[in-house]
């Protein structure tokens, strides 16, 4: 059964009793919560998410909570419990959903170390996956919405998550967060996305979410070839441009950045030289959406 | 010519290098460098190609850093002189800063 099956009132109940138990690529996530104004949220970002009914064993147990509703009245908090410990500082009350998935994204990358967590968002087409290494700020995210809603597969717009003994990429589509300029200039390029509710003045400034697309979310369990990387610098008004980058510079800037290198040891190391021998790199430098879409789509035809 | 810093005030030997066998390290090489991994201390490297064949020559057989000098100016078809040589001392030195050469001499 998908989340958009139940209605906001019976997911509201699961949430709130047993949990919502649903799979993003290799993790296995139960949330509970009884914050209504996130599980409206989730239904509508997590919409084609199929809910677990087998038994099985969760990578990561998340409540979202309300600490202390008698101050609600002047000042009300959420909280995010990973397996019972919170990791953060609360969030205000309607800030809950932002919280869930930053808190997430906090719990793969200090946990998930089977793999080699890349930081980069990652796309994917007629099999072969094009990375987008950055830091934030470069303009990834964007570019990631863009080549979604223009037909590439959503594997995750933060991890790249290596698989080292297969050197595949593993998806994990999720809700892309949109800042600030870039929720306007999305909305625009792609008003059919499905956008969740704006919320002003995150720590990260205004943030808005967009759903993975329904193939995407489909196909969360197929592992997808590197093909290219492309290290993506957004530039306000500047032309699309696209330069080759050395192989060993590429691997330097893949393995500083990622989340979890120095842990992986020389397994991290075989399985980023496996994954640059395979891949061609470049740096891109963009001001125009629709203009590196077309050009991207040029360099990986 | 010996550098001054190979040859002991009381004429004992010069001193000789040689590089960490190939299996304590895990090297990955393109065209324009190589990265090399120190499996005891999990750090990752990134060599020019002079660093990166200045190891491989140290590799192969332990030599002093004059021997050194004189292989890879005829590699790189150059003039061994003293820049030269001062060259490879100080890049000698760094790999002996990041353990992936060290003295053959007891």
């Amino acid at each position: 059964m998908k989340v958009e099956e139940l209605s906001t009132a019976e997911l509201a109940t699961r949430a709130a009793g047993p949990g919502l138990d649903f799979e993003a690529g290799p993790f296995r996530i139960l949330l509970k919560t009884r914050l209504r104004g996130m599980v409206d949220v989730f239904a509508r970002l997590y919409a084609g998410f199929p809910l677990q009914e087998r038994e099985g064993i969760h990578d990561f147990h998340v409540e979202l909570i309300d600490p202390a509703p008698l101050r609600r009245r002047f000042r009300p908090q959420s909280h995010f419990l990973l397996d019972g410990q919170a990791p953060f500082e609360p969030y205000p009350l309607d800030h809950a959903f932002p919280l869930f998935e930053w808190g997430l994204n906090y719990a793969i990358a200090t946990r998930s170390h089977s793999w080699c967590l890349l930081h980069s968002a990652v796309v994917e087409k007629d099999g072969r996956a094009l990375l987008l290494p950055a830091l934030p700020g470069s303009g990834k995210s964007t570019l990631c919405a863009a080549l979604m809603q223009r037909g590439w597969r959503l594997l995750s717009d933060e991890f790249g998550i290596l698989d080292p003994d297969s050197g595949l990429l593993q998806p994990m589509p999720r809700p892309i967060p949109l800042k600030n300029r870039s929720i306007d200039v999305m909305r625009a390029f792609a008003p059919e996305g499905v956008f969740g509710p704006r919320f002003p003045r995150t720590r990260k400034g205004d943030v808005v979410h967009l759903a993975p697309t329904s193939e995407s979310v489909a196909r969360q369990h197929q592992p997808a070839r590197p093909g290219w990387v492309l290290f993506p610098r957004y530039r306000a008004g500047a032309a699309t441009r696209i330069t080759p980058v050395a192989p060993s510079q590429a691997f330097v800037r893949l393995s500083n950045n990622a989340f979890n290198y120095q842990l992986g040891g020389e397994t991290a190391f075989r399985a980023l030289a496996a994954l640059i021998r395979r891949v061609s790199c470049h740096d891109l430098v963009y001001g125009d959406l629709e203009d590196v879409v077309a050009r991207i789509e040029d360099l990986t035809r | 010519m010996a550098f001054m810093t190979q040859t002991a005030p009381d004429n004992q030997e010069v001193r000789r290098w040689r590089g960490l066998p190939s299996d304590r390290l895990l090297r990955e090489s393109w065209d324009e460098a190589s990265l090399v991994y120190h499996r005891e201390s999990g750090e990752t490297h990134l060599l020019g190609p002079l660093a990166d064949q200045a190891l491989l020559l140290l590799q192969e057989a332990p030599m002093s850093l004059d021997q050194l000098a004189e292989r890879l100016a005829a590699l790189c078809e150059t003039e061994a002189d003293v820049h030269w040589r001062q060259r490879i001392e100080t890049l000698v030195a760094e790999l002996a800063a990041l353990e992936l050469v060290e003295s053959a001499d007891p």
